[in-house]
């Protein structure tokens, strides 16, 4: 007797003969359908009605946690940690480098044109301003050699910050 | 339950967007359109009339408990299937005894009703021989109706293994003595 193995992929519905997909319909459908007693509905739908009116009063009071630390955030940076604006940085130091000795900062490096301590690319902001504003002596500014103070100058500072990735 | 007031026209990814949104009715009209099929699929994978009932509760908690992050990519009964079975898995495993760690695929899920007589009986027998992983198989594909990439995503493996799965189921039916009938062989 030869007993006919068709491949998976080849198979359909008419691999199951119709009398036996009929007994096993008839097998599988007698425990249908399952009766189930009011309470137990009630049961469910008060548990899903708790559940919902649980997740929804969490959404509202994440949303109010949210706002309270956006409210927060906002405080912070306005009030207690707001940093002075680029702007102003480059005019009170070009005001305070006027004002002293250009070659006196606190890194040491001709480069720290605006005397913060460190060489950034704020350096050359400030040497471009001043040269802008014809404020800038040769003797100070001059690091190209050329007994000149100009856009040279600028550049080289700027390459300074750069290779100092980011300030020394 | 009684039946609700008013006829709720939703279609069932509606059902679940507004159940995301803490829509109780939505819930309700969710829990009247799939409670008698969850009932039938936990009363199949527990055997058990008592049992069934606490996976039917069980499953719709959990689907209350998900929201807002239900999400409905296909039919409900492939979203569905997967839970009722998980938490009928569960339970069967808490009502064994301790240090019992049989496997999921050896789970005897899906067996055949009892007190059956006559032809259903014989195939009962027949069908409680089979591996649980190829009769549900089988069960889901010719009872439920389901397609194979049906199947495939509600027991969340591969096309393959379902195609496979039932391909054997049938090989071991047309061997069995008591079901070569169905084949048009003549028993040994």
């Amino acid at each position: 007797m030869s007993i006919d193995r068709k491949q998976p992929e080849r198979m359909t519905d008419a691999d199951l003969p119709p009398a036996l997909r009929d007994d096993l319909r008839r097998l599988y459908a007698s425990a249908n359908p399952l009766p189930v007693p009011p309470e137990i509905d009630e049961a469910i739908l008060f548990g899903g009605r708790q559940r919902l009116g649980d997740s929804r009063r969490n959404r509202r009071w994440s949303w109010v946690g949210i706002a309270a630390a956006a409210c927060f955030t906002i405080f912070a940076v306005q009030h207690l940690i707001q940093p002075p604006k680029p702007t102003q940085i480059v005019q009170n130091h070009v005001e305070s480098v006027d004002s002293n000795s250009q070659k006196t900062t606190l890194s040491g490096r001709r480069e720290d044109i605006d005397g913060s301590g460190r060489v950034d690319i704020l350096d050359a902001f400030t040497l471009a301003k001043r040269i802008d504003v014809g404020t800038a002596t040769a003797d100070s500014f001059d690091f190209t050699g050329d007994h000149r103070v100009t856009r040279e100058d600028v550049d080289v500072v700027a390459m300074a910050a750069v290779r100092l990735k980011g300030g020394a | 339950m009684g039946e609700p007031p008013t006829i709720d026209h939703r279609n069932d990814a509606e059902l679940f967007a507004a159940i995301n949104r803490g829509d109780h009715s939505a819930f309700e009209t969710l829990y009247g359109r799939y409670r008698d099929w969850v009932a039938a699929m936990a009363m199949r994978f527990t055997g058990s009339h008592a049992d069934a009932l606490d996976v039917l509760q069980e499953v719709f908690l959990h689907l209350a408990r998900k929201a807002p992050h239900l999400r409905l990519d296909g039919k409900v009964t492939t979203y569905l299937y997967p839970v009722t079975r998980s938490v009928a898995v569960s339970l069967i495993r808490r009502r064994r005894p301790l240090g019992d760690t049989i496997s999921l695929e050896d789970l005897d899920l899906c067996h055949p009703p009892p007190e059956q007589v006559g032809a259903a009986g014989d195939l009962a027998v027949v069908l409680a021989k089979l591996p649980p992983a190829q009769r549900e198989a089988l069960v889901m594909r010719y009872v439920d109706g389901h397609s194979n990439d049906e199947i495939a995503a509600m027991l969340k493996i591969p096309e393959g293994t379902v195609k496979s799965r039932l391909h054997h189921a049938l090989a071991a039916l047309r061997d069995d003595p008591a079901a070569r009938r169905y084949f048009g062989v003549q028993p040994d």
